[in-house]
């Protein structure tokens, strides 16, 4: 890359950062500030697990330990430490951020390093017991608040710098994976026995992913304790680990793209499904019955419809349009039982329910993730509107 | 017999067969050779129904199988001795043979292991020790005698000679012809083209997914194109 | 900090692990015969143990156990009405684990496993929120403790009281109902029992201290003496658990199915080439895994009694693979080692007063293996299969 694009792109992250800033701060209610931010973190866990899982192939499931790790050793810091006169508040929070992402990656190396005798579900299954053990140990502790919450943390909300954290994982993973260090990052992936025999030292560039992406979690969790001003344990459970991974999964394992897009749509899924209105029992179920049919139909189209793009998308799409024509007609069909009729359920119950069939249904359609293992490039796009070319790439 | 028009196969995006038409006869020895990577398991998994094949026909004694599951196969009368050998090693010899007979519940399975027994002998020595510990000639035994178990009317044999010492090779392939002699009829792939080509009947040449030669064993043997290109000039 | 404890309830401990090893195992055979046959790990199968419970809970008051219907006509459970509970959270967990395979296992097994693990995540929050929309949230316990006719307790006397001790706790609780009598005769001529007269208040004493007395002796001498107290529930939970675990062994080491099923987690496609219908083979795996699952849960809830909501199965689960991982991932034995183990550990811990560290020490004592071990206990230590 030539030294005018790089000036470039340090320029136009900049204006992102300070764009987001002055605008959300600005004219947006409180919980929309929020939501930014927190979608701004989970860009940052998703990118920084995709190092760990999709980059290098580790199956670490135990995200949410590092986060959690930053979280607390930044705001215990700061609640003891921080002087409003010191220096000025942003100064603070960057540097309880280095202490966050010090801290995490120390977490990583510990767990790393014992780890990288272990093999995918181990490696799996250690992560998750490693979180579980730090949230019980913090639930345990009364200096950290205990299993209430480690509360009065300075408030420091930044959103600039949030965005600028999610932009500095972004480039670190990316240019990771243009140099020569990216090469072994993914020769390790694809095949440990053969990169170790071509020199690549297997345990160092692993032990590597592992401290760079459980650092940037850590430096998240200082933010996200700044932000909030009091964490829980529960903020970290296992299921915000899940969560993340799910993240990874669906953008498409390696794909930096794939996580940043699937981390903002499945953060902000669930937070906008809690403010849909309520739905009756009967189109609830017609709802249910149409998706299966669409889902089966499509996945028999995915599997065996080999034939041009043109006639695949004509396929999908009437598939879609006939099975909301079966649902819309079911819905009448249906509020004709009583019971079904009656039985109301609000968006609140849905969401999760939501969320979880998306995963499902993504996963049966879409098994390697939206955007496989492609990443989202100028050339690309140019292509894209050119004309409908043939889909960009064979899986391998 | 067996009856292969038009085969195509694919590994997701990659295609491994093309248009691949062959014959087996009953009681003949045919062999297939080609280079590594030319699609030669493929073209076995694909009649064992390990693999789908996007389109073409299998047909087997009459009847179109290639959309039968691998189970349905063997029950048909086809035995697969895989490559690599496959056997189960946490297993025990016996279990292993007895997993052959897996398809049968007749009264002859007691018959037929000491059948397989008679022409493995170093089997029978180690009947009771984990399969995973055998030699890798007793192994492709097993491996063998196992596919005899379900009492194959068609053996299909993956690289029998593979990573196998000298000695041990001419005793496979002579173990081969035994077998034939016996009535099974039998398809072997083979990358050591000499023996493969000596004992057949008839054989094909696979490159790179497509059939470019077939003619009868001896034929083959003195192509100038097979000398040059499989038999070392 | 170990003197405290007090080691003559240690094989007390030791028994109450072992009942709640016992489910433990029956959940982690379901994670580890999956995972031998698929190298899948089944999230959702703690939210098939959580809909074992919740049949059981059904049946229960199919069978007239509902609360309100107990307080219009009472009645005491019976061992049929066990064994129907058992039977009807096996057979639904079998069916629902099936159901799971069959529609969201079967698709993906091309795909990376990565993939499936997503999947299988996906089911496991499916089932958990969209149970919540229909499912009852029970309020403690969830299954009326009526419906056992085992509310009992075994004691065992292992060791009889010091002689002597007895005998001088025998003339304690004499000398206390002495001192007893005399007071209530006393009570018959005072206004009222809060209003004594001197005379009353003397003998009121001297009853308090016959019975400080008579307390000190019978401390003293059942501590001399040495006895097991087993509830009647654990000791059917332990032997239910004996008798599938023999049921399983059996299947899996001496039938036709069992070596299909060992065939079929070694090798898919040589499986096929004998013959072996994988499909039906995987099915019968999630049957059984399932079933053991159901019948831990009806287990579970029916002799432990936990409160019932959809998240039921989280905890459990997440521990019982837990074991499955610590006994080697894919091993049957070690399954069942791997769940005992966890259930004694876990009771120890709180036996030795870290209650709030029991849910840790799991994944202490399984990383703790695995640096030792990288395969498990019993599993093998050899490279994954690609």
């Amino acid at each position: 890359m030539n030294l005018p694009i790089r000036l470039g792109s340090f320029l136009a992250a900049a204006l992102f950062c300070w764009g987001i800033q002055t605008w959300a701060m600005g004219s947006l209610p409180f919980n929309l500030q929020r939501l930014i931010a927190l979608a701004g973190l989970y860009v940052v866990l998703a990118v920084s697990l995709n190092l760990i899982n999709g980059i290098t192939g580790q199956f670490s499931i135990g995200h949410a330990a590092f986060y959690q790790v930053g979280a607390y050793l930044a705001g215990y810091f700061s609640i003891h430490n921080f002087n409003p006169q010191g220096m000025p508040p942003w100064l603070w929070l960057i540097l309880m951020m280095i202490l966050g992402a010090l801290g995490a990656s120390l977490a990583g190396l510990v767990v790393g390093l014992p780890s990288l005798r272990l093999r995918g579900d181990y490696l799996a299954i250690v992560t998750l017991g490693f979180g579980e053990i730090i949230r019980i140990f913090v639930q345990n502790t009364k200096e950290l608040g205990g299993s209430y919450a480690l509360d009065k943390i300075p408030k420091i909300q930044s959103l600039w710098l949030i965005w600028g954290l999610a932009i500095v994982c972004i480039a670190v993973c990316r240019n990771l994976l243009k140099t020569a260090h990216g090469l072994s990052f993914l020769a390790v992936r694809e095949d440990e026995v053969a990169s170790s025999a071509m020199g690549v030292n297997v345990t160092k560039v692993k032990v590597m992913a592992f401290v760079l992406g459980s650092g940037f979690a850590g430096a998240a969790g200082a933010l996200l304790a700044h932000w909030e001003t009091s964490i829980t344990p529960q903020t970290f459970s296992m299921d915000v680990s899940f969560i993340i991974l799910t993240m990874v999964v669906l953008g498409g394992t390696g794909s930096i793209t794939g996580s940043v897009l699937a981390a903002l749509v499945l953060f902000y899924l669930p937070e906008y499904l809690r403010n849909v209105s309520a739905i009756s029992g009967s189109t609830l179920v017609a709802v249910t019955l149409s998706v299966i049919t669409a889902v089966a139909v499509m996945k028999r189209l995915v599997d065996h419809y080999h034939r041009p793009m043109k006639q695949r998308v004509i396929a999908y799409l009437a598939t879609i349009v006939g099975s909301a024509i079966l649902g819309v007609v079911l819905n009448i069909a249906f509020r004709g039982v009583e019971s079904l009729a009656k039985a109301s359920f609000t968006g609140d119950k849905l969401r999760l329910v939501i969320f979880a069939t998306t995963l499902i249904i993504l996963m049966l359609l879409r098994p390697q993730g939206i955007f496989a293992h492609h990443e989202f490039s100028w050339d690309w796009v140019r292509r894209l509107f050119r004309r409908p070319a043939p889909t960009p790439g064979a899986t391998s | 017999m067996l009856t292969i028009r038009g085969l195509n196969t694919f590994y997701g995006a990659i295609q491994a067969l093309e248009d691949v038409s062959i014959d087996v006869e009953q009681g003949e020895i045919v062999s297939i050779i080609g280079s590594n990577g030319a699609g030669k398991s493929t073209l076995l998994r694909s009649i064992s129904g390990l693999v789908k094949p996007r389109s073409g026909t299998v047909d087997f004694e009459g009847s179109t199988i290639q959309e039968l599951g691998s189970d349905q196969i063997v029950r048909r009368g086809i035995g697969h001795s895989p490559e690599g050998r496959r056997i189960f090693t946490n297993m025990s010899v016996l279990e292993n043979l007895q997993l052959g007979a897996f398809t049968r519940s007749d009264g002859e399975i007691q018959k037929d292991m000491d059948h397989v027994m008679e022409r493995f002998p170093r089997l029978r020595e180690r009947l009771k020790q984990n399969a995973g510990t055998l030699s890798g000639g007793e192994q492709q035994m097993l491996a063998i005698g196992r596919a005899l178990m379900s009492r194959p009317k068609l053996l299909l044999l993956d690289e029998p000679s593979m990573g196998l010492a000298p000695n041990l090779v001419t005793e496979i392939f002579r173990i081969i012809l035994d077998i034939n002699k016996e009535g099974v009829t039998v398809l072997v792939v083979e990358q050591n083209a000499f023996r493969a080509l000596e004992i057949a009947h008839r054989a094909y040449v696979l490159e790179t997914g497509k059939i470019v030669l077939s003619d009868t064993g001896q034929a083959l043997l003195t192509n100038p194109k097979v000398k040059e290109a499989y038999l070392g000039g | 900090m170990w003197a405290g404890l007090d080691w003559g309830q240690l094989p007390q401990q030791l028994i109450f692990g072992l009942g709640i090893g016992a489910i433990y195992a029956l959940i982690a055979l379901g994670y580890t015969m999956v995972y031998g046959v698929l190298r899948l790990i089944n999230f959702a199968h703690g939210e098939v143990f959580m809909l074992g419970a919740y049949t059981a809970l059904f049946t229960s008051w199919w069978f007239g156990f509902r609360p309100e219907d107990l307080l219009k006509t009472p009645q005491q459970g019976t061992i049929l009405i066990l064994l129907i509970m058992i039977l009807a959270s096996m057979v639904f967990c079998a069916l629902i684990g099936v159901i799971i395979e069959r529609f969201a296992y079967r698709p993906m097994r091309n795909q990376p496993r990565i993939a499936s693990l997503i999947t299988a995540i996906g089911v496991s929050l499916l089932l958990q929120y969209g149970g919540a929309l229909i499912l009852p949230n029970s309020p403690p316990p969830a299954i009326s403790s009526k419906v056992s006719p085992f509310a009992d307790q075994i004691t065992l006397q292992i060791r009889p009281p010091d002689a002597a001790l007895a005998q001088a706790a025998e003339e304690k609780k004499k000398e206390f109902e002495v001192a007893n009598t005399a007071f209530e005769k006393q009570l018959a001529s005072e206004k009222s029992r809060f209003d004594l007269s001197p005379a009353g208040k003397e003998l009121r004493d001297a009853r308090l201290e016959a019975e400080r007395e008579n307390k000190k002796a019978q401390d003293a001498a059942l501590a001399s003496g040495y006895k097991l107290i087993v509830p009647s529930g654990q000791l059917i939970m332990l032997l239910t658990t004996v008798i599938l675990m023999t049921m399983l062994y059996f299947l899996v080491m001496k039938t036709k199915t069992g070596r299909a099923m060992r065939a079929v987690s070694h090798d898919f496609d040589s499986a096929g080439l004998m013959g072996i219908n994988v499909n039906s083979i995987v099915t019968i795996t999630f049957v059984i895994g399932s079933a053991l699952a159901g019948a831990g849960a009806m287990m579970n809830a029916t002799f432990v009694g936990t409160p019932l909501t959809t998240f039921y199965g989280v905890q459990l689960g997440v521990k019982a693979f837990v074991a499955a991982v610590l006994g080697g991932i894919g091993n049957i034995p070690g399954a069942v080692l791997g769940g005992i183990l966890m259930g004694v550990a876990e009771t120890l811990v709180v036996w030795a007063g870290y209650s709030q560290y029991k849910d840790a020490i799991a994944f202490l004592i399984l990383i703790l293996v695995l640096l030792v071990r990288p395969g498990g206990l019993l599993g093998s230590a050899k490279v994954e299969k690609v």
